[in-house]
Order: C-alpha cells, then sequence, then structure tokens
C-alpha cells in the first residue's frame, strides 16, 4: 500500500471516531459558534478534506505514491526496545533510579553495541551513577532511591 | 533608544551571575554535543536536556535553554565539516564546502571559520532583535483574539506549507495536532472532551510529555536503520582523518567573508522571524546568493571558504530571529521554538508582548544571554574545538541509549509519574511510522501547542461579534495576515507553475 493510501485510510477512521465522539458529547456556550462543538468540528471537516485530498494523489497525480519502506529487522529492533522500555518502566520505581537505567542501557546497548559486554557494563553504571548524582543531588529532582540508598 | 539601552544594561546585570554564566556555558557545551549527532537537532537537544533547568529560577532556565540552542545550531556543523554528515536541516550546507575543506587539510580553518561566522551572525541578529522586540511586543499589545487567531492561522500554514515534502501531509498533521489539543476540559467552559474517562487527560495531554517522546525516542528509533543496518563507515568519524592542531583562520580569509556574512546575517534574521521557514532554507538561500555573486563561482562546493561562511552566519541569524515570534508574541514558529515555549510555560512564564513589561527581568535577561551565549560559543568551538569534537569519535551506537535514559529523565522528572514513560514509547514508536510516512512532526507539534489558544481566540472573536465571521475581516492586521496565510499556502504552488510555463 502507498504512504497516501495509508494515510487517507487513517485519516478517515481518526475522522469518524473524533467526529462520533464530538456528535456525541454534551454541548456548551453561548451560542453555537461559541460553543464546544465549534472547534472540533472545523478540525473534523480540515481531517476528513486533507486525508480524502492524500488519497486521492495516487490517482490524481502523474506518478504513483510512494510506498512506504520499512526495513522488518528495524521493526524488531523497535520490537525488542520497546520491550526493554516496559520493564524499565515497571521496575523503575521498585528497584531504584540507579539499578532500573542499569538494566535499561544494558538492554540498549547489548543489542544496538552487540558484543563488547565490559564496554556496555561500564557505560551504563557510569552513566547511571553520574545521571543520579547530577539530578537527584545537584539539580534537586526527585529520582527514586529503590534498594540503594544513597 | 536611551530605554533600550538601559533596559538592555538591566538584562546585563541580571545574567552576569556566576550561576547563570556557568549554566550557559554547560548548556552551550551539551548543545554543542547534541548538535553534533546526526539526526537529533536543537529541539531533541532541548527535549532531552529540559531536565536540567528544573528548579532553576526563570531567567537562568531560559538562558541555559537558549544556550542548548545556540550550542546545538553550532554543534550541528561540526559533524557537517568533519564527517560530512550534517547535525540537522541548518548545518547541511556548511557540508557544501566545508567538508571538501577537511579533506583538503583545512579542518582547522573551516571549523574557525564556521565559529566565527556563527558569531558575528549570532551577535549581529541579536543587536537587530533588541531593538524589533520591543516594537514588536508595543504593537502586539493591542492584539485581540481575532488578531491571534489569524496570526496563529498563519504561522500553522506557513509552516505546513514550507514543510519538507508534501504539503497536504503538513496540513494534514497539523488538524492531528490540533485535533489532540482538543483533549481535556475546555478552556472556557470547563467541558471535558475526548478523555475516554480517564481522569489523567482531564487536564489536557502533556505535550512536554509528546515532545519528549517525539524527538528524543523517535530519532533514536529513526536511527536504528541508519546505524545497525545501513552503516556508511565514510561517515564513521573514527576513521575520519582531519588535522585541527591549528584552529584559526588568516586576515586574508577573514576579510574575503566578512561581507559576505554580513549579508546573509540579516536574511538569516529576517526568514528566522518567518513562521516556518527555518535554518535549512536560510542557509541554502545564503549559500546560492554567494556562489551566484562570487567572481569564481565554480569553486563552490570544492572548499570555497566563503561557501561556508555565509550558510553558517544565515544559520545562527536564524536561530536568533526564530526567539522574535516566540518570545515577543508568544507564537512559536518552528519545532525548535515550539518545544521551547512548551519548556517556558511549564516553568510559569508567559511569552507574549506583556514579557517585555510584566516581566522586564525575564525579557532583557535573556536578551542579554543571548550576547552572552554567542560570545561563550565562540570560545567553547574555537579554542576547546579539538576537545569538542571528540564526541565525534563515539559511536552513536553507545550515545543513541544515553539519550534515551535522558529522555525517560526528563519525563519522570515532569510528573514524576511511570505511566508517561508508556506515553513516550508509544510517542517514539508512532514518530518512527509518521517519518516512514514522510509526515512533519514539527507540525503535528506547533499545532497541538497552538491548538487551544486558536481554539480560544477564535470562540472570544465570535462572543465579541456576536457570531458574525466578518471580524476576520475588519481589521488591517486581521486582513494582513490572512493574505500571509493565503500567500505562503498558493503562493509556492503559483511560482511552480510560472517557471514551469517558462520552460
Amino acid at each position: 500500500m502507498t504512504q497516501n493510501k495509508i494515510i487517507g485510510i487513517f485519516g478517515a477512521l481518526l475522522t469518524a471516531i473524533y467526529g462520533f465522539s464530538t456528535i456525541k458529547a454534551t454541548g456548551a456556550g453561548a451560542t453555537f459558534l461559541s460553543g464546544t462543538k465549534i472547534f472540533p468540528m472545523m478540525v473534523i471537516i480540515l481531517t476528513a478534506v486533507f486525508s480524502a485530498v492524500i488519497f486521492l494523489q495516487d490517482h490524481l497525480g502523474k506518478e504513483k505514491g510512494k510506498k512506504i519502506d520499512i526495513d522488518k529487522r528495524v521493526v524488531i529492533t523497535i520490537v525488542k526496545s520497546t520491550a526493554i522500555f516496559v520493564v524499565y518502566t515497571l521496575i523503575f520505581e521498585h528497584l531504584g533510579y540507579i539499578l532500573s537505567t542499569v538494566v535499561l542501557l544494558m538492554g540498549l546497548l547489548s543489542i544496538l553495541n552487540k558484543g563488547k559486554l565490559k564496554q556496555n557494563i561500564i557505560i551504563s553504571i557510569a552513566f547511571s551513577v553520574i545521571a543520579y548524582f547530577v539530578f537527584s543531588k545537584l539539580l534537586a529532582i526527585s529520582l527514586p532511591p529503590g534498594i540503594i540508598n544513597f | 533608544m536611551l530605554d533600550i539601552f538601559s533596559y538592555l544594561m538591566g538584562g546585563f546585570k541580571e545574567i552576569l551571575t556566576f550561576t547563570n554564566v556557568m549554566w550557559i556555558f554547560f548548556g552551550g557545551i551539551f548543545g554543542s554535543i547534541v548538535g553534533m549527532l546526526p539526526g537529533l537537532g536543537p529541539a531533541t537537544g532541548i527535549a532531552v536536556l529540559l531536565p536540567l533547568t528544573f528548579g532553576m529560577n526563570p531567567v537562568t532556565a531560559l538562558s541555559t535553554l537558549t544556550a542548548i540552542y545556540y550550542g546545538a545550531m553550532f554543534g550541528g556543523s561540526r559533524a557537517s565539516i568533519l564527517i560530512n554528515t550534517p547535525g540537522d536541516g541548518g548545518a547541511i550546507a556548511a557540508t557544501f564546502d566545508g567538508y571538501p575543506m577537511t579533506k583538503n587539510g583545512k579542518a582547522g580553518e573551516a571549523l574557525a571559520m564556521s565559529a566565527i561566522a556563527s558569531f558575528i551572525g549570532g551577535v549581529i541578529a541579536t543587536i537587530l532583535m533588541t531593538f524589533l522586540a520591543v516594537s514588536i511586543s508595543k504593537v502586539a499589545i493591542k492584539f485581540g483574539p481575532p488578531q491571534y487567531f489569524t496570526l496563529m492561522i498563519f504561522a500553522l500554514i506557513a509552516t505546513s506549507a514550507i514543510s519538507r515534502g508534501n504539503v497536504m501531509k503538513g496540513l494534514f498533521a497539523t488538524s492531528l495536532g490540533l485535533m489532540v489539543s482538543t483533549i481535556g476540559a475546555d478552556r472556557l467552559t470547563g467541558t471535558v472532551r475526548y478523555t475516554m474517562g480517564i481522569p489523567e487527560l482531564y487536564e489536557g495531554i502533556d505535550f512536554l510529555i509528546l515532545i519528549i517522546g517525539f524527538y528524543a525516542i523517535g530519532e533514536v528509533y529513526n536511527n536504528y536503520g541508519k546505524i545497525l543496518f545501513n552503516h556508511d563507515p565514510s561517515s564513521d568519524a573514527k576513521d575520519a582523518h582531519y588535522d585541527i592542531s591549528r584552529v584559526w583562520v588568516s586576515k586574508e580569509e577573514f576579510k574575503e567573508c566578512l561581507m559576505p556574512i554580513l549579508r546573509s546575517t540579516p536574511l538569516g534574521f529576517f526568514i528566522g522571524i518567518l513562521p516556518g521557514a527555518g535554518a535549512t532554507i536560510s542557509s541554502m538561500l545564503a549559500y546560492s546568493t554567494e556562489k551566484s555573486m562570487s567572481k569564481d563561482p565554480d569553486s563552490f562546493g570544492k572548499g570555497n571558504i566563503v561557501g561556508l561562511a555565509a550558510p553558517e552566519a544565515a544559520n545562527n541569524a536564524t536561530a536568533v530571529g526564530a526567539m522574535i515570534p516566540m518570545l515577543t508574541l508568544g507564537i512559536p514558529g518552528s519545532g525548535t521554538t515550539a518545544v521551547m515555549l512548551g519548556a517556558l510555560m511549564m516553568l510559569g512564564i508567559k511569552p507574549g508582548p506583556m514579557l517585555f513589561t510584566s516581566q522586564p527581568d525575564v525579557a532583557w535577561g535573556v536578551l542579554a544571554s543571548m550576547y552572552i551565549s554567542n560570545l561563550i560559543l565562540a570560545v567553547i568551538n574555537i579554542p576547546l574545538a579539538s576537545q569538542l569534537v571528540k564526541v565525534l569519535k563515539t559511536p552513536e551506537k553507545i550515545l543513541l541509549p544515553l539519550v534515551v535514559a535522558l529522555g525517560f529523565i526528563g519525563t519522570y522528572a515532569l510528573s514524576f509519574a511511570t505511566t508517561d514513560f508508556f506515553i513516550i514509547t508509544l510517542c517514539g514508536v508512532i514518530a518512527f511510522f509518521v517519518k516512514k510516512l514522510n509526515i512533519p512532526i514539527s507540525s503535528f507539534i506547533l499545532a497541538l501547542i497552538l491548538g487551544s489558544k486558536i481554539e480560544t481566540s477564535f470562540r472570544q472573536s465570535m462572543v465579541l461579534s456576536k457570531g458574525s465571521m466578518s471580524i476576520f475581516a475588519s481589521d488591517s492586521i486581521t486582513i494582513f495576515f490572512i493574505v500571509l496565510a493565503v500567500l505562503s499556502l498558493f503562493g509556492p504552488l503559483v511560482l511552480n507553475k510560472m517557471l514551469s510555463n517558462n520552460k
């Protein structure tokens, strides 16, 4: 599917969902033109028009629209990274900033900087400890100390 | 005139403290480092380094952010010159003659000229801004809801129209941004909209969190392909050879570049004021102008120092010019200034025409800090150039995880809620696909930030006019902005048509 078609379909879906919510919502305001619904309605019309024009560009233009070019290997790497971020989110307040950030960085570095375990360990620990002291102690930003309590 | 001078002196008094100068120095260094990383421009730099400013007073915070912004502009061209890899769009023109200079064994001269041109461009543009900002504020103080509405519409349309790629996609991104901006309680009536029953959304979506997600996590994801699977060894700084033992230029080289710098600065400055037209356009325009004016145009692209100086001056002047609409009108004209505006609002600063009267210490302190930032950045980028460029030897596969970690700290410091980590992760994934679909993120972010202001000013206008749309055509200022919006949308189309007809 071309980029334009994907955007067109996505735009149409979004317009439908947003439009339905707008119609269903209770309006407020002195008049329709100064009420809560007027602006969302204008946005709905704009999104619908732009989505339709983008969708039709493949047919109206002399050249066919570009296909979406996504490398599967990149998507797999993103999925792996996203899983690491989810784990980070879940352990952040329990293990504390330093330990959880070491886990985050070790995870990411093991994907991006493969085969350099020693370097990755040093970077992960050094960054986490330095960042904790800079933000928590120098800038007084409260970061969870967790099980390592300085 | 005397007033401006005394206010500026007051600003210098405010800014010249040890703490402020230290933060401007560190902000400049951090900005330069982030700016050097390919793909990570000033907007990302500000987004990930935002937590540094938490807990600071407004003047220190805004000065630090400004230093990060300028630092990223300075730093962006280091990578262009040394490894032919621009840090961001504004630094592309620096590759044309900067990299050939490096190949010709003149890397030191190229780095020095880039810093000197950026410094001169930045300082002259700040002088222009000092005089213009107050005048614009005085005009803007008379703006009511209809004027603000048409101005913001012009800003959005101009940003979409100039966005790279398809104009329609820019407008589509704008409408999505407006859509997301309506989530939460309505500012005028308090009616809760589009929250799907989630209480955390009642206050609306915190756009700083979205910005970190889109710019920090998104850019990291977008760099995966390049660093893991399509790595170009020629862009590897580790293997690049350049001599930067002497970072300076000769008197002759300086003389040769002075006029092009002085010509390119006002060009860059005024382009910076226009919404949407950023450093990429100004630096390219400065480059092509100097090439067309040169007695030896064939030497451009082969290491002509003028071809480096002109875009560098324009580039920095644009960064200064872009601060004018943001500070005086509260309307950002680019992705970077949109991020800055978000940061300012978080710090309790309300940019706009009243800033110069209600918070003169902040407004003039920031103006003074721009002079100091430019000076400090010239110092960082000339004597310390050889130390700074060592960052380029650190592989991106090590630096990008650190950017992610900074993004998470920033998010946590904003809300102290780990649920926002899910939001930035999701935004990162969305940003990856959005880039693949060639949709400009800056249009989305700008609309998201301006959305509620646009809605409020539209509805206030409707109340004022008792529901008559003619209020938007009843005043010379609103007509002026409408004409500008129409011109920015259809002007390029008409121009292209005329050019193709002439062929």
